[in-house]
């Protein structure tokens, strides 16, 4: 059952588009159209890297001054801060991430989506079409995202695909976020590996020498952005998903090749896989803070362009962290493992898998007895994303927020020893890890910082401060941040 | 003929002009081999090869060195 609450119901009922988000994020000074001028290098990647310092309360920035690409409109930060999603789900502003860890969580859930069909003729994605001479270095106002990156990236679109050999199976249609480097006016190639969904819809349509459409979505509804990298199974619905999350509807309709796609979006670039193409792509700046090198990538040619008038690019500002792609994934990436562990172990209160995609990640766990959380942490590194992104594990107790990086610091302080630090050595990790020896290999590092209990020996000295709290501490800390707002005057 | 920074090729042609009316701001190219593309308005250590670190340069003469993602079919 979907668990969120009636406010958030009727967010979300307000939110059927990009363009109804920026109003309401806009409603809350959420949301900035930068005055001046800017050049698309290094103008707008220097202003994005600026708004994503404030993690908390960055705001959405659109650029509709971009020289040399007059008229045309680009917007980023639309998920760069916690504030941000706060506000699609419903929260105030400055919510504890924590809080809306939980609200997730609670969503959990694919029950009943609304996912209401507009006929093509009729959905304002299809306002004004192309079918011939495109030139995606034109219709889109481009821009290097990173200096070094090799070309200018699209960075947040989702990508539509339907399994070439279960074409009507409208579950095994897959979204995913696949980085998208425009190579020619009509091509561009995108990184997906044979593990992905949309790898194995071309290795499939190459192995059986059948056609592969996709659909670009560019400017999408701000759920479907959250949700369609989040790890679900092969055969369930994104768009289902999404919807589900929300508790409200997501239109959809038909692109001119086929797919389904979202009826309120941006943009579509509708394209066709070329067999057996393969073309340079990258370097590009990844989520590890590292540029990932120079590969040879599968190849697309467009077929057809629908867009709004007027249409909105939105992109992505991904680098070295703090970044959108930070705050848009972690909670998602967080959410599913606490998913899996609390089946098995009621024990476990929260997971924060915030950090590069959880590459390092707090889980808190009430401790049963001396070594459990330990072996809480094993099943963890057994989930679909632990497998090869929970590299370096911190397991906390009950009584720590792992959302509080000063409260898991004063664990790692204070509750570890030698004897609670492991290394499983030779494991898999993830192919774009600067500190892999071997890409795709790597450690798993696991420190228990929770309390030591019998039979562990106990130490001398164990016992913890009881710190004063809830709404009595609440009250009081108002208290004084109005008596400090006063004393400054 | 124009020369790419990064692989120092001279194939690449003009993809798009960047105007502001009857004003050129900025010219956009595309090399056919490497697949780099350039705006002449951007910081040297992107598209000036004296100022592009070594490493990010590249060599095409030998694809058989950058990984391929998908294998494929023969
Ligand atoms: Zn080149």
């Amino acid at each position: 059952m979907n668990k969120q609450s009636e406010i958030s119901i009727e967010v979300a009922k307000k939110v059927g588009s990009l363009r109804d988000f920026l109003d309401l994020l806009e409603s809350k000074g959420q949301f900035i159209t930068w005055p001046d001028e800017v050049m698309p290098e290094p103008d707008i990647r220097n202003i994005l890297v600026a708004a994503g310092d404030d993690d908390k309360n960055g705001p959405a920035i659109l650029f509709d001054k971009i020289k040399g690409y007059p008229g045309k409109r680009m917007v980023a930060g639309v998920h760069g801060s916690f504030s941000n999603i706060a506000t699609l789900l419903g929260y105030p502003l400055g919510t504890p991430i924590r809080d809306l860890f939980y609200d997730i969580v609670g969503r959990w859930t694919t029950e009943a989506p609304q996912l209401p069909r507009i006929a093509p003729d009729k959905a304002p994605i299809h306002e004004v079409r192309i079918e011939e001479n495109f030139n995606l270095f034109d219709l889109l106002p481009l821009y290097r995202i990173n200096a070094m990156d090799g070309g200018f990236y699209i960075g947040k679109a989702n990508v539509v695909s339907r399994d070439p050999h279960d074409p009507d199976n409208f579950g095994k249609q897959n979204v995913g976020i696949y980085r998208i480097q425009p190579h020619g006016p009509d091509t561009f190639t995108l990184m997906s590996v044979p593990v992905h969904d949309m790898g194995r819809h071309m290795l499939a349509a190459e192995m059986d020498d059948v056609p592969l459409k996709i659909a670009v979505m560019l400017g999408n509804h701000p759920a479907m952005a959250m949700f369609a990298a989040t790890p679900i199974g092969y055969d369930e619905s994104e768009y289902a998903y999404a919807a589900g999350m929300m508790g409200a509807p997501i239109a959809l309709t038909e692109s001119g090749n086929g797919l389904d796609i979202q009826a309120e979006g941006e943009m579509v670039i509708e394209a066709e896989y070329i067999h057996g193409e393969r073309q340079y792509e990258g370097p590009f700046g990844e989520f590890p803070g590292s540029y990932s090198g120079v590969r040879r990538a599968p190849v697309f040619k467009i077929t057809g362009i629908s867009h709004r008038k007027n249409p909105i690019f939105e992109n992505i500002y991904i680098g070295k962290g703090w970044t959108e792609h930070d705050t848009l994934i972690g909670l998602n990436t967080s959410a599913p493992i606490y998913a899996v562990l609390k089946k098995e172990f009621p024990e476990v209160e929260a997971v924060n898998a915030l950090y590069q995609h959880g590459l390092t990640a707090i889980i808190s766990v009430k401790n049963r007895f001396a070594g459990f959380a330990k072996s809480v942490a094993l099943r963890a590194l057994g989930t679909p994303h632990g497998l090869v992104y929970l590299k370096n594990l911190i397991m906390v107790d009950a009584d720590v927020d792992p959302f509080d990086l000063n409260q898991v610091m004063w664990a790692l302080s204070v509750r570890t020893r030698a004897s609670d630090i492991q290394v499983l050595d030779n494991m898999a990790g993830i192919m774009i890890d600067p500190a892999a020896v071997i890409p795709g290999m790597g450690h798993h590092l696991i420190i228990d910082a929770t309390t030591h209990m019998a039979p562990e020996p106990i130490g001398g000295d164990v016992e913890i401060v009881r710190r004063p709290a809830g709404q009595e501490i609440d009250d009081l800390s108002q208290i004084i941040k109005s008596m400090q707002k006063e004393a400054r005057k | 003929m124009t020369a790419c920074p990064r692989c120092s090729n001279t194939n690449a042609t003009v993809f798009h002009e960047g105007k502001e009316g009857e004003e050129l701001i900025w010219t956009l190219f595309g090399c056919p081999d490497c697949h780099y593309h350039w705006r002449d308005s951007e910081p040297e250590e992107s598209i000036n090869p004296a100022k592009r670190k070594a490493v990010f340069q590249m060599d095409t003469s030998n694809p058989d060195r950058y990984h391929l993602i998908l294998p494929v079919r023969e």
